[in-house]
């Protein structure tokens, strides 16, 4: 049987051991020690219930405007564009702008802040004790004295911020999307837990609630990795040169492609489903008195990862069919990277995003309202993924009949004429 | 069933490049042989009967069934192009059982197919060897018994000996040979020893033109007279070169013997008329088509 053929193709291929492993590891690493210790309800003696984000503008506008102050004194501004740090320099007539707002929502003027030198950063640094052994000790931050003014709304405080943001640049700490979770983070009541911890532990949502967490760290990978083994495979037949012995075989394109993509997407479902048993296992022996319903968190993994697999073996498949292999994986690349970056941790789900991202055991009810985007959005690329297929044997067809004179062909004329 | 291959009035472009012209054949049953020099578009056409490429214009009908009914000719046909290989991590056994699968064989029928044709191959040892481990003359004949896995009508080889040492050519040439007893095999090549030994019709490309089609005794027959043999000095060796087609030179101590075409008993030289060889027949024809003999070119 063509598949199983197909199969042993793809698991005997060195790009799957290499897609496996980082699977396990990446499984290994980011998600297994959340097996280690099962989520205790919270007691009423507890002092502490952990942090939560929440809006407060009373914590939230002081906490703001003393870090805009530090970063104006320090001269630099950080800011995550695209998910990674960048230290941003700002030239003068912005500085002028950071002290304008600065001043709009404080009373200390430009003049006073240029003038106050015995700024500190603060934060833990190193130092040697009496004995000389290196010590980490913490220095507060030095700030000259300001108050903030009382006739400022929190709405134009907002406002401010957006200004602050555009003049730093995307994905600062002033942005609307990080304001919050930057700088509101407020100590969780017992009652916060408690109802936290209660909609984390309903029968039918804990095994889910993991297997969000769970799917949260594989999508990750998932969105890129099966590249490397599609793109890998898909150049088999021409790297081996069995091209040509192919194409004058009796099978359908069709059949041929939609045989191998199964194929793919199946094989490296296989270390997905491994690692899903061993979450399952796992759940199993931290609560053995609950109900764990199987079937609804296999459902749940399989909507979120499945369309991941298969939209990247589809993308792949085409690009090196159409074009080639290095521009399919720098394709991937890209998009990974963007959707990667446009994402939060938790809360961001959109219909058009390829990385879905829930970074949190709880939270179940913002889940649940961003439900409907979660469905919409895997839908939506399981069913691109069988379109692009589609070109896929489309295209496969043109080039077995010599049909297809595209850039791959224009390609290949070219290197035979260089060679000559 | 009609057991030919017709070919009319076919036409095919690579861009600006007429890459077939107006190219008529009519190959049987047996062994075909096509030759020309590397460029004449032979692999064109072996690939356009392999389904592979498309022709702009004509018509081809392989035993009845026109060529653009691809699934039925690719069911029809067993090819082996001049450039392949196989999956190098696979065996032997397994290259031939994914092959046969892709054929659409039943899995018993591929069993004792690739049985049959390891042996006929001579690569029963080799059977559960790594296609990577094999020798250039075994992947050739690896080759072949892919081509007849599903039992084709109609057996494609382009240059199949191409690379090959004197021993492996022989002994590929036999096989050839062999097979072509039931189906229509078609050898396409530019070394004319291959074709004088195994086949009886031929066909001589150049740019895409059928020059010559006929039997190899009938190609024979056109170069009757006009080759002739002397022996000349180092000095009048030049003048002869420029004079006449120099096809062959041996070194006899202070003379050379050599072998060259021409039209009309020579005049400038003493030449004794003798009877030619598929290769000088072959060099003939060519000259004959106004095609550039010259060493430069």
């Amino acid at each position: 049987m063509l598949f199983l053929k197909e199969c042993k193709k793809t698991i005997c291929s060195l790009t799957f051991v290499l897609y496996a492993a980082v699977i396990f590891a990446m499984y290994v690493s980011q998600f297994a020690t959340e097996l280690d210790a099962p989520i205790r309800r919270p007691s009423p003696e507890n002092s502490y219930y952990g942090s939560i984000e929440k809006e407060v503008p009373e914590v939230l506008m002081p906490a703001a405007v003393e870090s805009l102050i530090s970063e104006y004194l320090a001269g630099s501004y950080t800011a995550y564009p695209f998910m990674f740090y960048k230290e941003v320099k700002l030239k003068e007539s912005d500085t002028v702008k950071i002290a304008e707002i600065i001043e709009e929502l404080t009373d200390i003027t430009k003049s006073e802040l240029d003038h106050f030198t015995e700024y500190e950063a603060g934060g833990y640094y190193g130092q040697t004790d009496e004995n000389g052994n290196m010590i980490m000790a913490y220095k507060d931050k030095v700030l000259p004295e300001y108050h903030l003014s009382e006739d400022i709304s929190y709405e134009h405080f907002k406002e401010l911020m957006t200004q602050a943001d555009e003049i730093i640049g995307k994905g600062s700490k002033y942005s609307e999307k990080y304001l919050v979770s930057n700088f509101s983070t407020v100590p969780m009541t017992y009652e916060d837990a408690l109802t936290e911890y209660e909609e984390l532990m309903d029968e039918h949502n804990f095994a889910k609630a993991y297997m969000r967490l769970y799917c949260d760290y594989l999508g990750i990978d998932l969105a890129i990795i099966p590249i490397f083994v599609c793109v890998g495979l898909w150049q088999m037949d021409k790297r081996s040169r069995m091209e040509q012995l192919i194409y004058s075989r009796k099978i359908s394109s069709a059949k041929l492609i939609i045989t191998r993509y199964l194929a793919l997407v199946c094989c490296m479902a296989v270390p997905v489903a491994l690692t899903f048993f061993h979450v399952m296992m796992g759940l199993h022996n931290l609560y053995p008195e609950k109900n764990i319903y199987f079937g609804e968190a296999a459902g749940l993994v399989i909507m979120w990862l499945l369309p991941s697999i298969t939209i990247v073996v589809s993308v792949g498949a085409l690009i090196s069919e159409l074009l080639s292999p290095l521009l399919a994986i720098f394709v991937q690349g890209v998009w990974w990277y963007v959707a990667l970056g446009k994402n939060e941790l938790t809360g961001s789900i959109t219909k058009y995003t390829l990385v879905i991202r829930h970074n949190n055991l709880g939270k179940t009810r913002l889940f649940r309202e961003q439900f409907h985007d979660f469905i919409w959005n895997r839908t939506g690329y399981f069913i691109l993924s069988i379109i692009l297929i589609g070109l896929v044997i489309f295209v496969y067809e043109k080039a077995r009949k010599g049909n297809y004179d595209g850039k791959r062909n224009l390609w290949k004329n070219n290197r035979r004429k260089f060679k000559v | 069933m009609e057991n030919e291959i017709k070919i009319s009035q076919v036409n095919k472009f690579y861009g600006k490049k007429h890459a077939l012209k107006d190219v008529d054949l009519v190959i049987p049953q047996g062994m075909f042989g096509l030759l020309g020099r590397n460029g004449a578009g032979k692999t064109t056409l072996m690939k356009t009967l392999a389904t592979l490429l498309g022709k702009q214009s004509g018509e081809i009908r392989v035993c009845g069934v026109p060529i653009e009914n691809a699934k039925e000719i690719r069911g029809m046909i067993g090819y082996l192009p001049q450039d392949f290989s196989m999956y190098p991590l696979m065996t032997v056994y397994e290259c031939l059982d994914y092959l046969g699968t892709l054929s659409g064989m039943a899995k018993r029928d591929r069993k004792e197919r690739i049985e049959l044709l390891i042996k006929k191959v001579n690569l029963n040892e080799q059977m559960h060897t790594k296609v990577k481990k094999l020798s250039g003359g075994m992947k050739r004949r690896l080759g072949i018994a892919q081509a007849l896995l599903h039992d084709p009508g109609v057996l494609i080889v382009d240059e199949p000996t191409a690379g090959l040492d004197p021993e492996e050519r022989i002994r590929f040439r036999n096989l050839l040979c062999e097979v072509a007893e039931e189906r229509i095999v078609i050898l396409s090549t530019h070394i004319v020893g291959d074709i004088e030994a195994t086949c009886e019709n031929i066909a001589i490309m150049n740019e895409g033109e059928i020059l010559w089609r006929g039997t190899v005794s009938k190609l024979l027959e056109n170069a009757r007279g006009k080759v002739y043999t002397a022996n000349v000095n180092k000095q009048q060796l030049g003048e002869v070169k420029a004079a006449y087609i120099v096809i062959g030179m041996l070194k006899q101590g202070e003379n050379i013997n050599i072998r060259f075409i021409s039209d009309k008993r020579p005049e400038k030289i003493y030449g004794t008329e003798t009877e030619p060889n598929c290769e000088d027949a072959y060099m003939y024809c060519l000259y004959q088509n106004g095609c550039s003999l010259n060493e430069e070119d």
